[in-house]
C-alpha cells in the first residue's frame, strides 16, 4: 500500500519537490490560495505562522491534516530546475485553554506542522551550480511552530510562536590513534536554532482587520571542521556555512475588510535578503604548503519588497478563494563568482473549501511565475533563469 | 501477518536497532520521578506518562509541566578526576486525557531540551575508555509521545507510542580545491540530511485502589551518524592530487531497550513504590566511530585501517524501591536503586562501575488560580559509583589496573500545572 | 608543491603525522600514547647550532659586527634575521637538512623556495628561486650577512672558525657538527637531560638544559667521557645514581651523583659484567628499581637493582619474535622504562612495518626503518606486548624517518617523549619531542 501510495505520489507529480514550503507559499491550502495574504484574518492552526495574534481572536477548538506539494517547472539554463522532496505532510491546530476567571477564553494555543521525508536536509551546492537561491534547498525541513496567544481586549489579540530546529558544529579528528589505526575523535554539537514569530491582528470594526507580524531571521549553521591524516600527510579542511535553509527577517502588514460573505485583505512585507550570506559552503582547507578557501562569492542579495491580495467568499456550503502576489527579486543582475539568479514573481491562488461528511476539506493551489534573469559574472559563464513554481494542498479538518 | 507477529515483529525491530536513551534513564522524569528513584512506573505522575508510566496519559485532565534538572559528576579514574560536564536541561511536559463512555482515552508528550544544544554528537578515540552513561557525548533532546486507553471498571489500561530520534546521513561533503586563472582555492557542497528514528513504547496496567502493577517496554534509541567527506585535489605538480574519502561512520547516545515491571502499594497518604528495570546493554554498538579512508592518488600509499569493537556488556536488571508521603499541602518522597555495571571483568573501554542511588525530594500544592491547579516539586539524589578496578588481559591498554569510582549528585524541580 | 618538499615537511613534523587533536579533552593513560608531534629540539652549544654529522660537514662560523641581538623567537628578529640559539642571525647551512621544512640552502643560508616575489615574507624578493632580502648596503642585512651589492640580495657572510672575517668583522661560531644520541630526562628541576654525544672517534656524556620549550643547550664540558648511554635513577628530586654503559659493550657501571641536579658523579662501581651489554634504562616500580637493557642487539633483559648489585627480575627477555606490529624484526635496541600502574617498557625496534605503495603501477616496497615498541607488566611476571607500535612511521611515502632511543617523562597531561630522529638507515639526525595530549 505505502508502495503503491509512493508510486502514485511521484507519477502524479513527475517533479521533485521538497517539504517545509510553508514560508515559501503558504501553510495548508487557504493560505496558498490566498497568496499569504490572511495576516490580517487568519485565526486557526495556521495562523500560527502567518500571525500568531490571530489564533487569539479565533473562537473554537479545530485540528487539519492533509499534504501539500510543490511541482517545479523552473528553469536554469534552460533545464528544469528540480527541488527536493516533492511532498510534505501539513497540520495545524487551534484550542483555547479552559482557565478561569478574568482568563476564561482569553488564551489560546495554535500549533502549525510541515514534516517532510526527513528531519532536515541541508544541500549546499557547488559555487559553479547554477540554481534560483529563493527557491532552492530553502525548505526542507521539519517545521513545527506552537503559538502562545491572548487577547486582552475582545477585538485584540496578541500572540508569539517559535519555529526551531538545530544546526551541526564540531570537529572531527581523524588521526592516527594509539591502536596504529585511524581513531576517529569527534566533538559536535547540534545548537538549537530558533525563529521568534510576533504578531498582533486587531477587529476594531466588524467591517475591518488589521494585522502585523514579525518573524525574524532564519538560518541553520554547518561548521565542521575535518583533520584527517592521510597515509601520515596531515590534511585540514573547515566547511563553513551560516544561512543553510534560510528564511529571511520579515514584517508585513495587512489589511482586510469584510463585507457580507466577502473579505478581502491586502497584505505589504518586507523581506531582509540582504542579510543572507548565500547558499554556498565556504571551504578553507590546509594542505602541506598549501592553503586554499573559497573565494569571496561577490553575489549581492537585496532586500524584498511584496504586495498580496487576497480574497474569500462564502458561497452556501463553499468558501472560494483567490490571491494575487508579487514581489520584487532578492539579487542583482551582476556578480563575480556564483550562479544563482533570481528574478521578480508574480503569483496567482485559488482554492475552494467545502463541508464533506461531516468534515471540512480545503483544497488549494498557486502558480508562481519567475521572471526570466540574465546574470552576467567576471569570470566564466553566467547563468539564465525563470519558469514557474506549482503549490497544490489538499486538506481534512473539524467542520467550519 | 498475525497481529501478534506483527508486535513481535516491532519487539524484535526495536530490539535490533541501535537506539539510545537520554538523561531520562539516568534521572527518572520530573522531580517526583527523580526523588523516587525512578521506581514511580506503575502510578506514575500523568504529566510525565510520555516517559515514566505510559497508561497514565489516559488520566482525565490537561497537565502541563516545567521542570529543570542539574547533574555533576565527580567522577575519578586512575585517581584522578575525570572531569565531565554537567548535563542538564529543560523538560517539558503535556498530557490531555479525557472521559469516554466507560473508557478514558489520552495523550501524553515529553521533551528534554539540554542546555547545550539539541545533541552533543561526541565520539573518542576507541583506544580511549567511555563513561557510558556520564560522557557529555550522551546528551540529547529527546521527545516522547504516548497514546493510552484505560477501563474505568476493571482498572485496566493500555498505552503505545514512540521514542523519536534522527540520524544523521546524506551524501556529506564534497570538497574542490583546484588550480585555476585565480590560484588555488576551494570550493564546496554538502548534503546532510536528519532522518527520523522511531523506538516504540508500548506498556500495560492494571489499577485497583490499594493496588497497581504495571509493565513498560522502551524500544532502544539512538542516533546513527554517518559522515563522508571527499576531498579533490587539483593542484599543480602537488604528490596529493587526486581523490581521498573519509568516511565516518557510528553511533552515540545509545540507550539500551528496557524492559519494566512495577508495582504500587497504597495505604491512606502513603505510597510503596517498587520496580524491576531490564535493561539490554549486551545489544550495545561500537562506542566508537570507524572510519574507512579511501585514497586515489597519483602516489597511493598504504593507509591502515580499523573497525571499532563492539564493547562486551551484559544486560542488567535495577530494582527501585521508593515511598510517598502525600498529604493535602505538601508531599515527601524517597527513594533508592542499585545499578549494576553492565561491564564485564576485563573490560576496559568502558569504564562505568556499579551505581548506589538514594533519593529525596517533596512537593507543594500552589493555590488554585485562575482554574488551575499547581504544584511545585523538588528532588537531589546521589549516585555512589562503586569502587571498580579496571582490570584487563593486557597490560599495555590504557587504564589497566587503574581504579575508576566517584560520586553524582542531581538535583532538580518542576512547576506543575493542571486542569480538570 | 614538489615531493621533495613534502619530504622536508613529513620529517620535520616527526612521526606519525601527527597533528592536533580535537578540543574534546583527550583521556590518556601517561605512557601509552597516542603521542603528537611538538616538533624537532634545537641543539646548541655556546650559541651554535648542533647540526648532525653528514659526509663534508665541518664546523663554520658568520662573520658578524659585534655580539647579535639575543631573541626566544624569530619574530623578535628583524632585517630578515632568524633566532638560532638566541640570537639574531642568518640561518647558516651547509645543506637542506640544516633548515626548516620547505626551505633551500643557497650561498650558506636557509632560503624559502619560490618562482614569484609573492611566496616570500614581506620585503623579501624572489631571486634565483630562493627568497632572498633586499639591500642597499650591509646594514639593511641581519647579523651574518653582507649586502651582495651587484644583486642588491643579502648573502650569509660564512667563515671558518679561527680564521678572519674582512671589515673588521668577528667570526663567531654557527654550525657544530656532532652525534647525539640517548637522551635521558635527569628528572631534575631545571629541565635537564643527559646526552651521548658522539664526536670523532669520542663519546662523552654531556648534561644539557632546555632554555626554551625546544631548545637544548649543551653544558660545555663532559660529565663523563668514554661511556655509551647512561640512564638515570630518580630520587624524590632530582637524581640519586646514574648507570652507565661502557664504550666497548663489557658492562654496566653505577655512579652515585654528588648533588641531586647530577651535575656531578662519583667513580664507577661494576653492576653488570657482561658483553653486549648497551642502553640500560632505569625505574622505581612498586618499591623496587628494575632495570632493562639491550644485548647483542638482539635481546632486551631486566634485572632489580638490589644492594649495587643487578638481581634477576622473574620477567623474561623481549626478542624480536616478541614485536608486534612490524615484521622483519632486525634489531632491538634503546629499552627506556616508566613505571605507572604498569611497567611500561619502551623498545627501539628496527624492522618492516608499513606496506608497499603503487606509484603509477610500479610497487614501492616497504623499507625497514626505527619504531618503537611498548611491552607492560602489571605484576612483575608477566609481560604482554601492545598489538601494534606505539611510535611508527606507517605512511609509506617512501619518506622513512626512524624514531630510537626513547625517554619519557610524565607531565601534567600526559607523558613528553624525547627521542633521536633518525634517517632512513638510522642514522641520528637530531633530537625531537613528543608528547600526549
Amino acid at each position: 500500500m505505502r508502495r503503491k501510495l509512493a508510486a502514485g505520489v511521484v507519477l502524479s507529480l513527475a517533479s521533485t519537490a521538497r517539504a517545509d514550503m510553508a514560508a515559501l507559499v503558504g501553510h495548508g491550502p487557504a493560505s496558498i490560495a490566498e497568496a499569504q495574504a490572511r495576516v490580517a484574518r487568519g485565526d486557526d492552526g495556521a495562523a500560527a505562522r502567518e500571525n500568531p495574534g490571530g489564533v487569539a481572536l479565533g473562537a473554537r477548538d479545530r485540528a487539519s491534516a492533509g499534504v501539500t506539494v510543490l511541482t517545479s517547472a523552473l528553469t536554469v539554463d534552460g533545464a528544469r530546475a528540480a527541488i527536493q522532496d516533492p511532498w510534505a505532510i501539513v497540520a495545524a491546530g487551534d484550542a483555547t485553554i479552559p482557565l478561569e476567571g478574568a482568563l476564561r477564553d482569553r488564551v489560546r494555543v495554535g500549533l502549525g506542522l510541515h514534516a517532510g521525508r526527513a528531519a532536515a536536509r541541508v544541500l549546499l551546492p557547488h559555487e559553479t551550480e547554477g540554481a534560483q537561491p529563493y527557491f532552492a534547498n530553502r525548505t526542507q525541513r521539519l517545521s513545527v511552530v506552537p503559538a502562545l496567544s491572548v487577547r486582552p481586549v475582545s477585538w485584540l489579540g496578541v500572540g508569539a510562536a517559535i519555529d526551531a530546529l538545530a544546526g551541526v558544529t564540531g570537529a572531527v579528528d581523524a588521526s592516527v590513534g594509539r591502536s596504529g589505526t585511524p581513531e576517529p575523535r569527534v566533538d559536535a554539537r547540534a545548537p538549537a536554532v530558533v525563529r521568534p514569530i510576533l504578531g498582533a491582528q486587531a477587529r476594531p470594526t466588524r467591517a475591518l482587520s488589521l494585522g502585523l507580524v514579525y518573524r525574524g531571521q532564519f538560518a541553520v549553521p554547518l561548521d565542521v571542521t575535518t583533520r584527517a591524516d592521510v597515509a601520515g600527510v596531515p590534511l585540514e579542511a573547515q566547511t563553513h556555512a551560516r544561512h543553510a535553509l534560510f528564511d529571511p527577517r520579515e514584517l508585513v502588514a495587512a489589511a482586510a475588510l469584510r463585507r457580507g460573505a466577502l473579505e478581502l485583505e491586502l497584505d505589504v512585507g518586507h523581506h531582509a535578503f540582504s542579510r543572507y550570506e548565500g547558499p554556498g559552503l565556504l571551504v578553507s582547507a590546509t594542505l602541506p604548503g598549501v592553503d586554499a578557501r573559497t573565494p569571496p562569492s561577490g553575489a549581492t542579495y537585496r532586500d524584498t519588497w511584496s504586495v498580496a491580495l487576497g480574497a474569500s467568499a462564502i458561497l452556501g456550503a463553499n468558501t472560494l478563494r483567490m490571491g494575487l502576489g508579487l514581489e520584487t527579486s532578492m539579487m542583482g543582475p551582476r556578480q563575480s563568482a556564483t550562479r544563482l539568479t533570481d528574478g521578480a514573481k508574480t503569483r496567482v491562488g485559488a482554492g475552494l473549501g467545502r463541508d464533506v461528511l461531516g468534515l471540512r476539506v480545503e483544497l488549494g493551489a498557486s502558480v508562481t511565475a519567475v521572471g526570466a534573469r540574465t546574470v552576467t559574472r567576471e569570470l566564466g559563464p553566467g547563468a539564465q533563469a525563470g519558469g514557474m513554481l506549482v503549490a497544490t494542498s489538499l486538506t481534512v479538518g473539524t467542520p467550519r | 501477518m498475525s497481529r501478534r507477529a506483527a508486535w513481535l515483529s516491532l519487539a524484535c525491530f526495536a530490539l535490533a536497532s541501535r537506539a539510545r536513551a537520554s538523561d531520562d534513564a539516568l534521572f527518572g522524569r520530573g522531580a517526583r520521578s527523580g526523588a523516587l528513584a525512578a521506581s514511580d512506573v506503575a502510578d506514575a505522575e500523568p504529566t510525565v506518562a510520555a516517559f515514566a508510566g505510559p497508561t497514565r496519559a489516559a488520566a482525565p485532565g490537561l497537565r502541563a509541566q516545567l521542570g529543570y534538572r542539574l547533574a555533576h559528576t565527580r567522577l575519578t579514574l586512575a585517581d584522578a578526576p575525570a572531569r565531565l560536564a554537567d548535563h542538564r536541561g529543560v523538560d517539558l511536559d503535556l498530557q490531555l486525557g479525557r472521559r469516554a463512555g466507560v473508557l478514558d482515552v489520552g495523550a501524553a508528550a515529553s521533551m528534554h531540551l539540554p542546555d547545550r544544544g539539541v545533541a552533543s554528537l561526541a565520539f573518542r578515540p576507541r583506544s580511549e575508555p567511555v563513561w557510558l552513561r556520564w560522557d557529555a557525548g550522551r546528551e540529547r533532546a529527546s521527545f516522547d509521545g504516548v497514546v493510552a486507553v484505560a477501563h474505568r471498571a476493571w482498572g485496566v489500561a493500555v498505552a503505545v507510542g514512540a521514542s523519536v530520534t534522527a540520524s544523521s546521513e546524506g551524501r556529506g561533503a564534497d570538497l574542490v580545491l583546484p588550480q585555476d586563472e585565480r590560484g588555488p582555492h576551494a570550493d564546496g557542497a554538502a548534503d546532510v540530511e536528519l532522518r527520523y528514528r522511531v523506538a516504540p513504547i508500548l506498556a500495560a496496567s492494571w489499577t485497583r485502589e490499594r493496588v497497581a502493577l504495571a509493565a513498560r517496554f522502551r524500544g532502544a534509541t539512538s542516533i546513527p551518524v554517518e559522515l563522508p567527506t571527499t576531498t579533490t585535489v587539483r593542484f599543480t605538480d602537488n604528490p596529493l592530487n587526486g581523490v581521498t574519502t573519509v568516511r565516518l561512520r557510528g553511533v552515540v547516545s545509545y540507550d539500551p531497550a528496557t524492559v519494566t515491571v512495577a508495582s504500587r502499594l497504597r495505604a491512606g497518604a502513603l505510597s510503596l513504590f517498587t520496580a524491576l528495570d531490564y535493561a539490554r546493554w549486551s545489544a550495545v554498538p561500537p562506542l566508537a566511530a570507524s572510519l574507512a579512508l579511501d585514497v586515489k592518488l597519483g602516489l597511493e600509499p598504504y593507509v591502515p585501517s580499523g573497525v571499532a569493537p563492539r564493547p562486551a556488556l551484559r544486560d542488567t536488571l535495577t530494582p527501585r524501591v521508593g515511598a510517598a508521603y502525600d498529604g493535602t499541602v505538601a508531599s515527601a518522597r524517597v527513594g533508592a536503586a542499585f545499578e549494576p555495571s553492565a561491564t564485564k571483568g576485563a573490560a576496559t573501554d568502558v569504564l562505568d562501575p556499579s551505581r548506589l542511588v538514594l533519593a529525596l525530594g517533596g512537593g507543594v500544592r500552589l493555590p488554585r488560580a485562575a482554574g488551575v491547579s499547581g504544584a511545585l516539586d523538588a528532588f537531589g539524589s546521589w549516585h555512589r559509583a562503586l569502587e571498580r578496578r579496571v582490570s584487563t588481559a593486557d597490560a599495555t591498554r590504557p587504564f589497566a589496573g587503574a581504579r575508576a569510582a566517584g560520586d553524582v549528585w542531581i538535583v532538580g524541580a518542576s512547576l506543575r500545572g493542571e486542569l480538570p | 608543491m614538489t615531493p621533495s618538499r613534502l619530504v622536508a615537511l613529513l620529517a620535520l613534523s616527526s612521526a606519525c603525522g601527527l597533528q592536533d587533536p580535537s578540543p574534546q579533552r583527550a583521556r590518556t593513560d601517561p605512557g601509552k600514547g597516542p603521542f603528537f608531534a611538538v616538533g624537532a629540539v634545537e641543539v646548541c652549544e655556546a650559541g651554535a647550532r648542533v647540526v648532525p654529522i653528514a659526509a663534508g660537514a665541518s664546523a663554520a662560523g658568520l662573520c658578524v659586527d659585534g655580539e647579535p641581538p639575543s631573541c626566544k623567537s624569530s619574530g623578535e628578529c628583524a632585517r630578515g634575521g632568524r633566532c638560532v640559539c638566541g640570537a639574531c642571525v642568518v640561518a647558516a647551512c651547509a645543506s637542506e637538512r640544516d633548515c626548516d621544512e620547505g626551505e633551500l640552502c643557497r650561498s650558506g643560508a636557509c632560503a624559502r623556495g619560490c618562482q614569484a616575489d609573492g611566496e616570500c615574507a614581506a620585503g623579501d624578493r624572489c631571486d634565483k628561486g630562493a627568497c632572498r632580502r633586499p639591500c642597499g648596503a650591509s646594514s639593511d642585512c641581519a647579523a651574518g650577512a653582507t649586502c651582495d651589492t651587484l644583486d642588491g640580495v643579502c648573502l650569509a657572510a660564512t667563515c671558518e672558525l679561527g680564521s678572519a672575517c674582512p671589515l673588521g668583522r668577528t667570526c663567531r661560531p654557527a654550525r657544530v657538527p656532532l652525534s647525539l644520541d640517548e637522551p635521558e630526562w635527569l628528572g631534575t628541576p631545571d629541565d635537564a637531560v643527559l646526552v651521548e654525544v658522539v664526536q670523532g672517534h669520542e663519546t662523552e656524556l654531556r648534561r644539557a638544559r632546555f632554555t626554551a620549550p625546544l631548545r637544548l643547550s649543551l653544558d660545555e664540558a663532559p660529565l663523563v667521557t668514554s661511556v655509551g648511554a647512561a640512564a638515570v635513577i630518580p630520587a624524590a628530586v632530582g637524581v640519586t645514581a646514574i648507570v652507565t654503559a661502557r664504550a666497548d659493550r663489557s658492562g654496566l657501571d653505577l655512579r652515585r651523583a654528588r648533588d641531586a641536579l647530577g651535575t656531578a658523579f662519583e667513580a664507577p662501581v661494576a653492576l653488570l659484567e657482561e658483553a653486549g651489554v648497551d642502553s640500560p634504562a632505569v625505574a622505581v616500580f612498586r618499591g623496587e628499581t628494575w632495570l632493562a637493557w639491550a644485548w647483542n642487539d638482539a635481546e632486551i633483559r631486566f634485572g632489580k637493582l638490589r644492594d649495587g648489585v643487578i638481581a634477576s627480575a622473574g620477567l623474561p627477555a623481549i626478542t624480536r619474535a616478541d614485536v608486534r606490529g612490524a615484521r622483519d624484526v632486525s634489531k632491538l635496541s634503546s629499552p627506556a622504562l616508566l613505571a605507572r600502574d604498569a611497567l611500561l617498557v619502551y623498545v627501539t625496534v628496527r624492522g618492516v612495518e608499513g606496506e608497499a605503495a603503487i606509484d603509477h603501477g610500479a610497487v614501492l616496497p616497504a623499507e625497514p626503518n626505527d619504531s618503537l615498541a611498548l611491552f607492560a607488566t602489571l605484576d612483575g611476571a608477566r609481560l604482554d606486548a601492545a598489538s601494534s607500535l606505539i611510535v611508527a612511521r606507517r605512511a609509506n611515502l617512501r619518506t622513512y624517518l626512524g624514531e630510537r632511543a626513547p625517554s619519557l617523562r610524565v607531565r601534567e597531561g600526559g607523558a613528553e617523549l624525547l627521542f633521536v630522529a633518525g634517517d632512513a638507515a638510522g642514522t641520528p639526525d637530531g633530537l625531537a619531542l613528543l608528547r600526549e595530549r
